[in-house]
């Protein structure tokens, strides 16, 4: 974000936006005072926290299922897995901790995590 | 030839012609008087399918420029058609329009703002919405309305410009008045205007684009040099445009067009339907001998000062007439205008400014003449002696 | 039947990055929505807080063609893209099946943008229309706002959730600290400035200040919150004097270089202190003034002439907080080589050159003793007395802002900032300039003490909280429009105020939409001794979408997302208008927490504020029936901070009414659903 901004003739005409979703490129994560915490112990794949996420923070994984083997638990490749945060954009509201059914999500303070 | 056979026609039906030859993909408007009549004849086109448009009957103007705006967006040709308050209802998405530079194409049947309502014609309505980012050309009758409403697709669709344009016309005057027409065929109307590029559309869903950000104080003002820019351009393009219509209909179109200006020492500059009125009096006064001249103003935005200066600096005295005013301003608009664009020049004519025809107040021959006698007194007073230049012709006392 | 592990695998359509803030419905719900379909989508919004959150030019959160107009024109403006897809599939020039949503706001949706729906909806226009409704339209304080917080002077930019800010207890009137729990985003508005004798601070028109209520008699005065449209010239504000004891900072463990480490060789290796010192204080007011670092050269130098009386204090602090002599010496400047001490110092926060040095915010957490130090330090360095009064000179607009608002907190009277350029070859404070320069200087004394035991009523005509250790109040000098500007607001729990630049703010809320609840508190229905909230209920729209006649209308819930996305699916796929609508809580206009907005919407559901129903061709039919299980109304409105004020005793009537009312609309909902 600290790129000197562009003069008129730099930019699209109408205040039109070309590239689709460059909010990417804004990174909302250093709003966070608290960090959501995966436990892959208790997780069972329901990926309601990626449903309830409203930062589309919840990156969805690969074919192999984290959670295989559990009870329940679905391997089948048609089907999403937990991949992770975005710990680029999470602001750390703490709704995916409060949703998941299990409790594998808890929030720490950012400033009690060491690099 | 590529000109269709004479006929009577009001200039309501000649726009709603031009609309058909256009065959826009969609319209979106509300009704108006005075405008009434060109969505309703282009109505019967939509319903006889002598056109494809796909009509949307919006609930109120605001709608009905938010339609076009949506339309143009999404990538498809789109016109529409209102008066007045109609103009003033739909004004924050007039600018909206143009700032998102999409080419739609509007007639303009000029009648009066309220208050009070009146439904008959001046130019406040058009002249309201002058710093809205929008080319406008005015229209001295029917066939000019038809012709303009061609050429604007052309201006507004130009890759160099996309601006909308709006095309004016008197209400009641010229709208609901027969004049024989001679208008263009089908085939060549239709090569005229062509197929229509859309330009970074919505229905691309393959590129999506997003349309109408919010812009802090970092960029909004960068978004409007960019119409700035686009003004200056549509110059250029304008012209363009009038010549290569001009091979069509063998006329000659320019943004203000001289008539007896040769020798002549009084003018008058005005638009629209008065410019008809006027030129019967040029004719008289020129076939006694005097040297009286017209200037018809067509291209209102962008405002081309030097073409204004060029017609009127050798003249003694000019009368600007002006169908709108604007309250405490020093003058109407186009009185405004002309005179700034004097300004650097070191030698200017004696400028009288004429607001007249307010609500739908008749224009006629004697008022004309009694400009162009006042204009002789102007001519040869001495600068102190001028009185005021700015006067009010028609009006009770 | 929705499977969300399957959804999860297709392409995400709201990018991240976006600035709703942390816990928004709206995104929750927009999401959801956005999965509706595997067409591709065009999307149109009205203005608020979805479309300007996620579209800040020059970035967007939108993956999908999506297009913004006006506030009341979403309706009309899908209306016209559905139209050119028509039309041009028509002529063939498009082949693919494309589906239309346009997103409102209750605002968009319920007011200002009804007529243009309704229009649509008329017409029959093939589209869903979702209102995301989080009862409500938004507001705040402008973005350069300095606040006084427990780790010292913070822009509210930088301001964290769980950081302690101070407040203004109304019942002692006691400096206390409190929570921030939560810090939003309120968008761009029109800012105004309030200034007074000493302080400024930009504000909207309807952030409250705490101002002095001068009812008559002295006894009867009070202190009352008005908003910034209500105040006027002469209005007395509650201004900071002075803030707490404070104690020595204690700095952050550093990694020191030793020999042997690359490029290190002028180590010198001096002990760095751990806390602060009124000696160290008096070094770094020195520092700021006439001090530089230079990393590269591990140098920390500071120009200071042999005649300047700074030049003495500073070897004698320096020796006295480092244990050290300085050695390196000319006519015009002392050096100190230590590569520790300078990345020490580089990372103190000052700043690093003349035109950008600033107090840092830890400055203002040390005791009155150590601040006066450094006051010290930099007069010694750039600054001069005249008369009474000390001028303190400097190139840095930022070190001049926050040495005043330090100078505030000690109470000190400080004048203005006042910027001058002056000509090359002036003399400024002994040195002559190099080349045309802006500096500025303030200009401050100390505040003399009334006599507050033996003329305390008059004293406090002047100065309500004259007897007040920590706050006094100012008389409003002007009021000015400054300019549109991004906002922000805090939420402090507790007290409901902060320190903003000074002067004593509330952080504030909402405005009300046709869609509020009945006797919720926001800024446009505020709760006093005439009115205790909005009057009126809300507007039924569901209803009114149904009287349309559409082939489909629905209520849904972010909570129940499996009910969520098949209704949207469904409404989708209908071969003409469809009308969706979503309950969205929201953070700061509910005053709810951030991770409460799904279990907040749950409740509505459960206590039928909320009915979830859908509306297909006419035929009602409902979805969820809590049946004994349903929750009375009070306890869905205890969880939000908007309806706090109905627990008094004296609207235990109005908690009556609101139970009623929901009760008879429960019941009529259900009598379309046919069920009694």
């Amino acid at each position: 974000m600290a790129e000197r901004p562009k003069g008129w003739r730099e930019i699209p005409i109408g205040g039109k936006i070309l590239e689709a979703g460059n909010s990417v490129k804004y990174k909302t994560g250093d709003w966070r005072t608290f960090r959501p915490i995966h436990d892959p112990e208790k997780c069972i794949n329901c990926m309601i926290c990626w449903m309830m996420c409203p930062d589309s923070c919840i990156l969805v994984g690969g074919s192999e299922c984290p959670a295989k083997g559990k009870k329940g638990v679905s391997d089948n490749p048609k089907l999403g897995n937990f991949g992770g945060f975005d710990l680029e954009h999470c602001k750390g509201c703490g709704i995916c901790a409060e949703s998941c059914p299990v409790k594998a999500i808890s929030m720490k303070e950012e400033k009690e995590i060491k690099e | 030839m590529t000109k269709k056979a004479k006929r009577a026609m009001t200039g309501a039906e000649c726009s709603a012609e031009a609309m058909k030859q256009i065959n826009p993909d969609v319209v979106a408007a509300y009704p108006i008087t005075p405008q009434t009549p060109v969505m309703h004849t282009f109505s019967q086109f939509v319903a006889d399918g002598a056109v494809e448009t796909e009509f949307i009957t919006v609930e109120s103007e605001h709608s009905a420029m938010s339609a076009c705006v949506g339309s143009a967006a999404a990538g498809a040709r789109t016109m529409t058609a209102t008066s007045a308050n109609g103009l003033a209802l739909m004004w924050e998405v007039v600018y909206i329009a143009a700032s998102t530079r999409l080419p739609i194409v509007m007639n303009v049947v000029n009648r009066a703002l309220s208050g009070p309502i009146n439904i008959h014609c001046d130019h406040s309505d058009s002249m309201g919405c002058r710093d809205s980012g929008w080319i406008q050309l005015y229209s001295e009758n029917g066939e000019e309305a038809y012709e303009n409403t061609l050429m604007a697709v052309r201006i507004a669709e130009h890759k160099d410009v996309l601006l909308p344009v709006m095309v004016c016309q008197d209400g009641f005057i010229t709208s609901h008045s027969v004049e024989t027409v001679e208008l263009l065929d089908d085939e060549s109307a239709k090569a005229f205007v062509k197929e229509h590029e859309a330009v970074d559309p919505l229905l691309n869903v393959e590129n999506p684009v997003t349309y109408g950000p919010l812009d802090l104080f970092d960029y909004y003002f960068e978004h409007k040099m960019q119409q700035v820019d686009a003004m200056e351009h549509s110059k250029r393009v304008i012209r363009e445009i009038f010549d290569e219509f001009g091979t069509l209909t063998g006329k000659k179109y320019d943004f203000f067009e001289g008539e007896h200006l040769e020798d002549a020492e009084r003018i008058i500059l005005c638009t629209n339907s008065t410019a008809g009125t006027a030129r019967v009096v040029v004719e008289e006064l020129r076939a006694k001998g005097e040297k009286a001249g017209l200037v018809k103003m067509r291209v209102f935005r962008p405002f081309l000062n030097e073409e204004v200066v060029a017609k009127l600096k050798n003249a003694k005295a000019v009368a600007v007439l002006d169908r709108a005013a604007s309250f405490g301003g020093y003058g109407g608009p186009i009185f405004m205008e002309v005179r700034s664009a004097f300004h650097e020049e070191k030698e200017k004519p004696v400028m009288i400014n004429y607001i007249y025809g307010l609500g739908g107040r008749e224009m006629d021959t004697t008022q004309i003449k009694t400009i162009f006698s006042e204009l002789s007194a102007a001519a040869n007073s001495a600068p102190g002696d001028l009185g005021s230049v700015i006067r009010y012709s028609g009006v009770r006392e | 039947m929705v499977n969300i592990r399957e959804l999860a695998l297709e392409k995400e359509r709201l990018a991240p990055g976006h600035r709703m803030c942390p816990g928004c419905g709206l995104a929750i719900a927009t999401r959801a929505v956005l999965k509706a379909t595997k067409d591709p989508i065009v999307v149109a919004n009205a203005t608020g807080c979805l479309e300007v959150s996620t579209t800040i030019y020059p970035f967007t959160a939108w993956r999908v063609p999506w297009i913004h107009n006006a506030f009341e024109n979403a309706g009309a403006t899908i209306s016209g893209v559905e139209s050119a897809f028509k039309a041009l599939k028509r002529k063939g020039k498009i082949d693919k099946d494309i589906k239309f949503i346009a997103f409102g706001g209750d605002g968009g949706t319920y007011d200002i943008g009804l007529q243009s729906l309704s229009g649509a909806l008329e017409r029959g226009h093939k589209f869903l229309y979702v209102c995301v409704d989080n009862e409500g339209y938004m507001n705040c304080l402008s973005l350069d706002s300095l606040i006084q917080t427990e780790g010292g002077l913070k822009k509210i930019t930088d301001l964290r959730i769980g950081e302690k800010v101070y407040a203004f207890n109304q019942k002692t009137g006691n400096l206390v600290l409190k929570r921030c729990t939560g810090i939003f985003d309120n968008g761009i508005k029109k800012v105004f400035e309030v200034s007074t004798a000493h302080h400024s601070i930009k504000a909207t028109s309807n952030h409250p200040f705490l101002v002095v209520q001068r009812n008559g008699k002295q006894s009867k005065n009070s202190l009352a919150w008005k908003k910034l449209e209500e105040l006027k010239a002469g209005d007395e504000v509650v201004t900071l004097k002075r803030l707490g004891k404070g104690k020595s900072h204690r700095f952050k463990k550093m990694t020191l270089s030793k020999k042997g480490d690359y490029k290190v060789n002028k180590i010198n290796p001096l002990a760095l202190p751990k806390k602060t010192s009124p000696e160290l204080m008096e070094f770094f007011g020195l520092f700021v003034g006439d001090g530089w670092v230079r990393e590269e050269k591990a140098e920390v130098g500071f120009a200071l002439p042999e005649k300047k009386e700074g030049r003495r204090q500073l070897i004698q602090t320096f020796k006295k907080a480092f244990g050290q002599e300085v050695t390196s010496l000319d006519r015009l400047y002392l050096y100190i080589y230590s590569i520790n001490l300078s990345r020490f110092i580089s990372n103190l926060g000052f700043g690093k050159g003349a035109k950008s040095k600033v107090v840092p915010s830890w400055v203002f957490t040390l005791p009155e003793e150590e601040k006066e130090a450094f006051v010290r330090g930099l007069m010694l360095s750039d600054g001069y007395n005249l008369g009474e009064s000390n001028r303190y000179v400097s190139a840095s607009p930022e070190l001049l802002k926050t040495l005043r608002l330090l100078l505030q907190t000690m109470n000190y009277r400080v004048g203005k900032i006042h910027f001058q350029t002056k000509k090359r070859g002036t003399f400024v404070v002994y040195r002559k300039l190099l080349e045309d320069s802006s500096y500025g200087y303030i200009a401050f004394s100390r505040k003399k003490r009334p006599d507050i035991k033996n003329y305390l009523s008059q004293i406090k005509q002047r100065d309500y909280l004259a007897d007040n250790q920590w706050f006094s109040t100012e008389k409003i000098m002007s009021i000015k429009f400054v300019k549109k500007e991004p906002t922000l607001d805090l939420r402090v729990e507790g007290e409901h105020n902060f320190i903003a630049d000074g002067i004593v703010v509330h952080n504030t809320g909402i405005q009300r939409s046709s869609s509020t609840p009945y006797g919720a508190w926001t800024n446009t229905s505020q709760v006093g001794a005439a009115h205790q909230g909005k009057e009126q209920f809300r507007k039924d729209l569901t209803a009114i979408m149904a009287a349309h006649h559409i082939p489909y209308v629905a209520q849904a819930s972010i909570h129940n997302y499996a009910d969520l996305v098949r209704k949207a699916e469904k409404a989708i796929s209908m071969k003409g208008p469809a009308f969706l609508n979503i309950i969205c809580p929201c953070v700061p206009g509910w005053k709810i927490p951030s991770n409460h907005t799904v279990k907040i919407a749950q409740l509505a559901v459960d206590t039928c504020f909320w009915p979830l129903f859908e509306i297909e061709n006419d035929k009602w039919t409902l979805n969820y029936d809590p049946g004994d299980k349903k929750k009375p109304m009070t306890e869905w409105m205890r969880t939000q901070g908007r309806f706090k004020h109905l627990f008094k005793p004296e609207n235990t009537a109005m908690l009556e009414t609101i139970q009623k009312h929901i009760d008879e609309r429960w019941e009529w909902v259900k009598k379309q659903c046919g069920k009694e």
